[in-house]
């Protein structure tokens, strides 16, 4: 039976408040009836209304339906559920036929994931209007390109500006005057240069010196981006793509799904990490995969507007068997899961990771000479000591190099580590920056252990 | 950090007031500069930190370092807890809000049964677990566990030994928290350290110092308390406020002890106003009736004013209306006499000492027998027994007087003796420490609970997360079953609802909790 664990399930809550009531409601009593089967889970609860809620969790995909009227996803209703489940490791009743509530639910869902393995039936069509397709996605494309093209010029003339009177004044500058700018790439259709000039408003410009260098760094990654961006037509076309994507020209997922050129790969998926953040109204989901035959790591990005709900079948720490497609790129790394099949909690196979830091060195030289604007490279890293030298933790390999930890990690973290490993040498997923590194998770055997 | 120094000075001053010089940087990142254009600066400079951005993050082999190796060598010989276990205390750890008082009881099943925390359990455990209860968790880390907890000092225990230097250096509250618990511990040593340090400590710290001596006070400490009442009340003029309630405080100390002779010359005094009837029912035999209380109209003797206040800082007048200056007196010194000699003097008859309250004449009754319960503090567990018995449906201290008994002389009493109001509910479940109440209890005690729903300040009462806590600590687990059948004691819609969910769920979480921490036992 696939059921998650207490921690797991914890990783699904949207937010505080659900998982609170969540935990409130993995109280038998609260059920009037809940039972399983290999493919769903389901119950009824009794809520403030007349009629008892009726949830569904489909154990495969993980994916939830409540007839609740909650806007959260899951609402309290799943969580509560999958936490009575935990809770009672599994052992909850079993019913072969479903009622018919369910199946009509669980088999509606089946039957699109078949048809999402099927390649479209090609129809006939009508080559006028492909045509006329084409040519009008052609025009919105150039209209786009001269956007950008104008908000670069702009953003080049800042960001000389800015150098030419030196870097000593921006701690004057204030907030207001990156967010000018980053609106301005917003309006440009430049969404990436946004963001990029919007780290200039993360520095803390009162800390000692330290914000000095890193200004320095984003005025040198916008020099980069643009240059590329200006340079586009001399690049191949996979690195062309990444340039545009890195300036916020993305492909549309329903594109990507479609396209037939697009790199897809059918692998047993390690969730190796999550990370979630919020810009402004937008929350931003960050899943880490490890591909465990085809050794590939993937970044599946999730956004969803403030509470809403992110409907992922990526349960951090468990391996989906799944079908991913790459972003074009010429070091394809972002992807979309185009196809679930199911979700394990034990990993398949053995992995193996690199040998040492030196190994784990030449793999990011190699990733960033062919993706300057990569950020953080997830590896997989063998026999990694945690060690700790004044106030700064570090990982040391055995040979006796050793990276620190970056220090916003949190420090509740570094303990489970600590009392995972006992300071012993063990097989480490991590994101490895350049003079950091972030871990995310132990490898132990063949389980995977969630940092 | 990527060569800032090469890069720092035109970086912050600017490339108009401080172009770069090329010729520092390394010269593979000079041969790519070579082909920009070296008149436009600021695309030079921007250039030439984007190529050493990159160069800096792509060739920076990670230091080989020597660093304390930190693994732990040793191996678990304990029996780690079993999954049941494991997963009941992730429950327990879960709670929110936390019951530590159901970790409590958690700590001392696994401990009785000799077992670790597994790995996956420590920094939930230790991170989780409040600062009192530490030392008890410290027993279930294991050799893992104590190798951990040695990385977070707030996760290890505060030594708790005694230090002297805490007595010799430390601040006036510290000195006097060593004080009482080495009068805890052993109240003789602690009385000749405060013996010793007597002389030369200020009168404010002498005052402050004088109450340790309530813990264990015993006649053993009357000789030093008749000792410094002595040099304190001697030539005695004017003296300051705080010397006067040093005083106070001493005598209060000396009338508190069992047999001392300050008690008995006071209880001499009071005796002396109680009066044996001469009649015929007093020959054939004993009643309270025989006896009546007359206490001196005016200022006499011992029941004078002035002396009241000097030596025990009564107030000079009473100022209650319709309660003379010495019956007023009186309440206050039964609150502080011990009671054995008014025991003693209805010859051990708490039935009838109680009677010879109630039926004294005046308006001041109930606040002797009141005023006498506090005193009954100082009395065997017998005494208190019996008194309490005989005091069930009259006003006494009873909550402080019950915690002196062993828990089924409570429960024996409670269900037996007395009405079960909500407020004596709520003391016995706060104030006692951890009991297993019976399934008779609990279910009396649910009941006095339920009722108070119908009290207007019931939001209150409920939302006391400690007193629910408690009670889920306390209540038997087969009141879980209970716990939502009391609704049906509740009129209203409202109360139903609140009861069921500020309540009845919460206490069935902990029950359940409960119910299975007991189960490990039988593991």
């Amino acid at each position: 039976m696939n059921f998650l664990n207490e921690d797991q399930v914890n990783q699904l809550a949207p937010d505080a408040s659900s998982l609170k009531a969540g935990k409130d409601l993995a109280n038998e009593r609260k059920w009037l009836n809940y039972q399983s089967n290999e493919r769903v889970l389901w119950g009824e609860v009794q809520g403030s209304g007349k009629d008892p809620y009726r949830t569904q969790i489909d154990l495969q995909n993980t994916a939830f339906k409540c007839s609740c009227p909650s806007r959260k996803f899951p609402c309290k209703h799943g969580l509560g559920l999958l936490f009575l489940v935990a809770r009672r490791n599994g052992e909850i009743p079993q019913l072969t036929t479903e009622p018919s509530w369910v199946s009509e639910w669980i088999n509606k869902r089946s039957e699109k994931a078949e048809a999402k393995i099927q390649p479209p039936i090609s129809e006939e069509q009508d080559s006028e209007k492909t045509d006329k397709q084409a040519k009008d996605k052609e025009k919105r494309q150039n209209d786009r390109l001269l956007k950008v093209e104008a908000g670069i010029a702009e953003l080049d003339l800042w960001l000389r500006d800015m150098v030419r009177g030196g870097l000593l004044a921006l701690p004057e500058k204030g907030s207001a005057y990156f967010e000018k700018m980053a609106a301005r790439m917003v309006d440009a259709q430049a969404t990436g240069f946004a963001s990029l000039v919007k780290e200039f408003t993360k520095i803390n410009y009162y800390k000692g010196d330290s914000w000095q260098p890193q200004a320095l760094e984003i005025a040198a990654k916008i020099h980069l981006q643009i240059e590329a961006f200006r340079n586009l037509d001399q690049l191949p076309p996979l690195v062309q793509e990444e340039v545009k994507s890195r300036v916020g020209w993305n492909v549309q997922q329903k594109e990507l799904i479609e396209n037939k050129e697009a790199e897809t790969i059918d692998d047993e998926w390690v969730v190796i990490g999550r990370r979630s953040t919020q810009e402004e109204d937008i929350v931003l989901q960050r899943n880490w995969l490890y591909g465990c035959n085809s050794k590939r790591f993937a970044l599946v990005l999730n956004f969803a507007y403030k509470t809403a709900a992110i409907e992922t079948p990526l349960v951090p720490g468990n391996t989906s068997k799944a079908r991913l497609v790459f972003y074009p790129s010429h070091s394809p790394f972002r992807a979309l899961v185009k196809h679930h099949l199911e979700s394990k909690s034990f990993l398949p196979t053995s992995l193996e990771g690199l040998e040492s830091w030196h190994h784990s060195q030449l793999e990011y030289t190699r990733a960033i000479a062919q993706n300057p604007w990569a950020d953080d490279i997830p590896q997989l890293v063998e026999h990694l000591q945690i060690t700790k030298y004044q106030t700064h933790w570090y990982l040391q390999d055995t040979t006796g190099a050793v990276m620190r930890i970056h220090d916003s990690f949190e420090e509740a973290i570094i303990w489970k580590l600590l009392a995972f490993t006992a300071g012993q040498p063990t097989p480490l997923f991590l994101l490895r920056q350049s003079t950091s590194v972030w871990p995310l998770g132990i490898v132990q055997n063949f389980s995977y252990q969630l940092l | 950090m990527f060569h800032w120094e090469l890069l720092k000075k035109t970086a912050l001053l600017g490339t108009e007031r401080h172009p770069l010089p090329t010729e520092a940087l390394p010269a593979s990142i000079q041969e790519i500069l070579a082909k920009s254009n070296k008149n436009d600066t600021e695309g030079y400079f921007l250039k030439a930190a984007a190529v050493l951005y990159n160069y800096s993050r792509a060739g920076q082999n990670p230091t080989k370092i020597t660093l304390p190796n930190l693994a732990l060598e040793d191996t678990e010989t304990s029996n780690f807890c079993p999954p049941k276990t494991v997963a009941l205390w992730k429950k327990v750890l879960d709670l929110s809000p936390a019951n530590p008082y159901l970790l409590e009881l958690l700590l001392q099943k696994c401990h009785q049964k000799q077992w670790v925390l597994t790995d996956d359990l420590l920094v939930n455990a230790l991170s989780n677990t409040p600062k009192q209860l530490l030392p008890q968790l410290h027993l279930l880390l294991g050799v893992r566990g104590k190798w951990l907890a040695k990385f977070n000092e707030s996760w290890q225990i505060a030594d708790a030994s005694l230090s002297i230097t805490q007595w010799e250096e430390g601040k006036s509250t510290e000195r006097k928290a060593f004080l009482s618990e080495l009068r805890r511990q052993n109240p003789a040593e602690a009385l000749s350290l405060l013996a010793q340090a007597w002389p030369n400590e200020s009168a404010k710290d002498r005052k402050n110092l004088l109450s340790t001596l309530k813990i264990g006070l015993s006649a053993d400490d009357e000789p030093f308390l008749e000792q410094i009442h002595e040099e304190l009340t001697k030539n005695l003029t004017s003296p300051k406020p705080v010397t006067l309630e040093t005083i106070h405080h001493i005598n209060e100390l000396r009338l508190s002890i069992q047999g001392s002779r300050f008690g008995k010359v006071v209880a001499e005094q009071i005796t002396k106003c109680i009066t044996k009837k001469k009649g015929l029912f007093s020959a054939i035999g004993f009643s309270s009736a025989n006896y009546q209380l007359q206490l001196p109209e005016s200022e006499v003797d011992f029941w004078n004013g002035d002396e009241m206040n000097q030596c025990f800082g009564f107030d000079k007048l009473s100022s209650q209306k319709g309660v003379s200056d010495a019956e007023y007196w009186l309440q206050s010194l039964l609150r502080w006499l011990h009671p054995s000699h008014l025991i003693t003097f209805f010859e051990g008859n708490l039935s009838r000492l109680v009677e010879f309250f109630i039926n004294t004449q005046s308006k001041n009754t109930a606040a002797y027998l009141y005023a006498f319960s506090e005193a009954m503090a100082f009395a065997s567990p017998d005494e208190i027994n019996a008194f309490l018995k005989v005091t069930a449906h009259l006003e006494v201290q009873k909550t402080d007087l019950l915690q002196r008994l062993p828990w089924p002389d409570q429960e024996e009493l409670l269900l037996h003796h007395s009405q079960l109001s909500f407020a004596l509910v709520k003391a016995i479940t706060t104030e006692g420490p951890p009991q297993n109440w019976s399934s008779q209890f609990s279910k009396k005690a649910l009941s006095a609970l339920v009722k108070e729903l119908d009290g207007s300040n019931y939001y209150y009462v409920f939302s006391d997360r400690n007193f629910l806590n408690q009670l889920g600590r306390k209540l038997h687990v087969s009141s879980k079953d209970l716990l939502y059948s009391l609704q049906n004691e509740l009129s209203q819609d409202w109360q139903r609802n609140y009861w069921n969910t500020h309540v009845a769920d919460i206490l069935f979480k902990h029950l359940e909790i409960k119910e299975e921490i007991e189960q490990i036992t039988a593991l």
